[in-house]
């Protein structure tokens, strides 16, 4: 409004009237403009600016604004960051204000005890609220994201692209990799400029180099010495402004905050994650520079591209890699179904692409799933994770009864299932996919039965412990319970259990430990 | 296999195995693969082994200087004339649990002994005058001299080292900036070192007879390796008398952790993500590629070879080679080894 108080003043008290209309004029007259010449503007990013509501004329200011800029990817940027805002959120309310308000006390914890900040802020919260936090909603960046801030950004991440290591990234990479106002769900802010200016030695110190691998090295070097990887508590997706005040976070706020570094100095990074390990308990979060058109793993802040092992030596199994995406991934599972179609929360997201295969050896899954077949279009396959089976990828279910799951990790044990009424329904009989991609179905019906022996809950302990209680479940649509035992000694034996299952030896201590496994020939093996 | 070599005059293949075919080989395999392949030697054979591999991403960023070094003390001491002579005296290869040791070396002779109560060394180190050919001392005399001590903790390397008068490592042959300076009578130390200016002062010299209070001690406390050292890691003090024998040093090493190097099992420890290696008939490991025994390859450090020649026994045996998740055969996440091949080939030995 600063244009509006420019002219009141300049203008004589004559004129002052008609200048208000004209500027009352000028909103209506930018998207005549706009609707008048739009054949530059794609019918999708058109479709979107004329229902933004009261937001059109700030996406129209955008388009108008990048008409009149030499360089005619700027407005094909614009273009790309249009067509897909409809999708971007974030939270927005009263429990945000809470949140912010212990946040900034977070901010004075001394570094001595920034290892302890969640019980820090426990206290804070029990002392500041009682219903903590207020209410909160999910607001699309559509209903307040401005023309200027649009403009700030793409011209930020342009400048981004010109760098010497960067100018070899395609359009498409780089809307990619650079444009993107946004990383995950967090408030659209101002983050380019800040680090561009905070990171203008980058330049000098790659002497000459155009090696994106080698100025990854060297921002990373960087974020070593300022970031550090220590949890502190968060609600919803905090942003650039939250991370760069606090300088610490977990692995996904490390990764996070490197994107977001990498990215405004034209270092094309991602945010890519294995929600959960297909052998032990948790997923990971770590970062990935696309060179030469390969992903490299890091983890930003922590290790250095090609001096990072996701899977530490074979020690985690990854069933799926995804990565996070600006634009909207059409084979992500909301994507594909329709959407009043229930599904498993952790998959109900389309900004996430599969990317498995950039990372590992897989395997296409086709089974002929049984039982009841509910009104489901999508069945899914299951890891142990945390002491349950949990979704780590889905299939579209054709033909009634048949389903592909595409691209799945080896070395690892799945459970087919269906999503009914929030809750997993066994569709079939668990199987492996072995280290050459062959599949082998696990608990086929059988009269057999057998003795089990075993020392320990998992691959690593905990151990057996004398005068102990132990049960043994084995997994039939449900884990059934074997038989019940006291360990007499340092091992413990289940006698007429089924034979060809997978197993649980479950006891209330030390049980997040405990791990399924397999037995054949008096052995275990442990998935 | 010779078509691995055309355009690669480099190789770390002999050129004299460049024509033939090998008795086995594994190569150029995708990320987590594990092969094998059986092969047999009808009579007793010296096999010439070529082996590249990824080492452990950790080690391969750990400075090589450091691996398999165990607790040590190092003496530095350059005569009057100009010659220098570095002396390292490792906590070594102690398979058993001894809390004393002793040996000679390089021409000195070593004593050092643990104190579990105290977790410190102490050291006494004498340095005849012969073994730095010197027969006679006039005086006064003046030895450009450092003195540094080192620590491992896992057994594997060194986390970090100290050195009197540096900043710098000594064993990278930097000048020496400490001096030691015989007298006849004793002085005071000037134990506020710095690195910027030459040392001209630091020593102690008590002629034929021995002050064991600390307080003349001189500190060995300026970090030339390893982050966030606490003192119970390592910390130390020295001094050094002389007579006619020679130079004798009193060292002490305040350092919560024995850390020795096991010769005999270290060099058996992989430390690889991808590598190969050789089992007989019985599935006993004949051979393993293993970092002690292993170079750079070229691009990143982590790329290493094996060049060695073993003699395997007549019989059967099977060739492994296995990759983990990432960096393999044009599949690199970090600049490939110069190599013509990534994996393992054996040949029957050809002598050069």
């Amino acid at each position: 409004m600063r244009f509006s108080k420019a002219f009141r003043v300049s203008l004589p008290k004559s004129a002052r009237k008609r200048s208000i209309r004209y500027i009352a004029f000028i909103p209506l007259l930018l998207v005549a403009l706009f609707s008048l010449s739009c054949r530059d503007v794609t019918s999708k990013a058109n479709n979107i600016i004329d229902s933004a509501g009261n937001k059109k004329i700030e996406l129209a200011k955008v388009i108008q604004h990048y008409r009149n800029d030499s360089d005619e990817k700027k407005l094909k940027a614009a273009v790309y960051l249009i067509e897909n805002l409809p999708l971007q959120t974030h939270t927005t309310g009263q429990g945000v204000m809470e949140y912010q308000s212990l946040f900034r006390k977070l901010l004075k914890v001394p570094e001595e005890r920034k290892d302890d900040y969640d019980a820090i802020y426990d206290s804070l919260q029990k002392a500041s609220f009682t219903n903590f936090p207020g209410t909160i909603e999910d607001l699309g960046d559509i209903k307040s994201i401005s023309a200027q801030y649009l403009i700030n950004h793409i011209d930020a991440a342009f400048k981004a692209w010109t760098q010497p290591w960067a100018k070899q990234l395609s359009f498409d990479e780089f809307c990619k990799y650079i444009l993107p106002y946004k990383l995950v769900n967090e408030v659209p802010e101002i983050w380019m400029p800040t680090v561009q200016h905070r990171y203008a030695w980058l330049q000098d110190s790659m002497k000459g180099s155009q090696d994106s691998y080698r100025a990854c090295i060297l921002v990373n070097r960087q974020l070593k010495r300022t970031f550090t990887i220590r949890s502190f508590p968060t609600i919803w997706d905090v942003g650039f402004n939250d991370l760069d005040a606090i300088q610490s976070g977990k692995c996904f706020h490390a990764t996070q905050y490197t994107a977001y570094v990498m990215r405004s100095l034209g270092i094309p990074v991602v945010m890519d994650f294995t929600q959960f390990w297909g052998n032990m308990n948790g997923g990971h979060d770590w970062d990935a520079l696309i060179y030469n058109g390969r992903t490299i793993p890091f983890v930003g802040s922590e290790s250095d591209p090609g001096l990072t092992k996701i899977d530490l030596a074979f020690q985690r199994k990854r069933a799926k890699v995804f990565r996070h995406t600006f634009a909207p991934e059409p084979n992500s599972l909301p994507m594909q179904v329709d959407e009043d179609e229930p599904m498993p929360s952790n998959l109900n997201n389309s900004r996430m692409a599969d990317v498995t295969d950039a990372y590992i050896p897989v395997t296409d899954v086709s089974l002929i799933i049984n039982g009841k077949v509910p009104e489901a279009k999508a069945a899914y396959l299951c890891v142990f994770n945390q002491q349950m089976w949990t979704p780590v990828f889905w299939g579209k279910i054709e033909e009634g009864n048949h389903v592909t799951f595409q691209k799945m990790g080896r070395n690892i044990v799945y459970a087919p299932m269906y999503y009914d009424d929030g809750k997993l329904i066994a569709a079939g009989e668990p199987f492996y996919i072995n280290h050459n991609g062959e599949i082998s179905t696990i608990g086929k019906p059988s009269a057999e039965s057998g003795t089990i022996t075993i020392s320990k809950k998992s691959p690593q302990g905990p151990s057996i412990e004398k005068d102990k209680t132990y049960q043994l479940f084995y997994w039939g649509n449900g884990w059934i319970k074997a038989g019940e035992q006291k360990a007499t000694d340092k091992k413990i034996s289940f006698a007429h259990v089924p034979a060809n299952k997978i197993y649980w030896v479950h006891s209330p201590d030390k049980s997040t430990k405990e791990r399924i496994f397999t037995y054949e020939k008096n052995n275990a093996t442990w998935w | 296999m010779q078509h691995l070599f055309e355009n690669h005059p480099d190789s770390l293949v002999a050129t004299r195995y460049q024509k033939i075919e090998p008795i086995v080989s594994l190569v150029n395999m995708e990320n987590l693969e594990s092969r094998d392949s059986m092969f047999t030697l009808s009579k007793p054979t010296d096999c010439q082994i070529y082996c590249t591999g990824e080492m452990d991403i950790d080690m391969a960023a750990y400075p090589k200087k450091y691996c398999f070094q165990p607790d040590d003390i190092e003496l530095y001491i350059q005569t009057p004339k100009g010659y220098r002579y570095d002396f390292i005296f490792p906590w070594n290869d102690a398979t058993k649990k001894l809390d004393t040791i002793s040996y000679s070396t390089q021409g000195a002779e070593y004593f050092g002994r643990y104190d579990k109560s105290q977790k410190c060394y102490n050291a006494s180190i004498l340095i005849p005058w012969s073994t730095l050919h010197t027969d006679s001392v006039n005086h006064p005399a003046s030895f450009k001299f450092n003195i540094a001590i080192a620590d491992n903790d896992d057994n594997i390397r060194q986390k970090a080292k100290k050195v009197w008068a540096d900043y710098q490592d000594p064993r990278d042959k930097t000048p020496l900036l400490g001096m030691l300076q015989l007298v006849d009578t004793v002085i005071s130390i000037n134990t506020k070192n710095t690195v910027f200016s030459p040392r001209t002062i630091g020593v102690t010299l008590v002629n034929n007879s021995i002050d064991t209070t600390q307080n003349g001690n001189a500190q060995i406390e300026n970090i030339v390796f390893g982050d966030h050292i606490k003192k119970e890691d390592l910390s130390g003090n020295y001094k050094v008398k002389w007579n006619d024998k020679g130079l004798l040093f009193s060292v002490n090493v305040n350092d919560d952790r024995m850390g020795r190097i096991n010769l005999k099992e270290v060099p058996k420890q992989p430390h690889f993500q991808d590598f190969g290696w050789i089992e007989d008939a019985k599935g006993k490991k004949v051979w393993t590629m293993t970092a002690y025994f292993s170079k750079h390859a070229g691009g990143a450090l982590k790329n290493q070879l094996a060049d060695t020649v073993i003699k395997l026994k007549a019989g059967k045996y099977k060739l492994h080679y296995q990759t983990d998740e990432s960096h393999s055969w044009n599949s690199w996440d970090a600049p490939p080894p110069h190599t013509a091949f990534y994996g393992i080939v054996v040949y029957q030995f050809i002598k050069p």
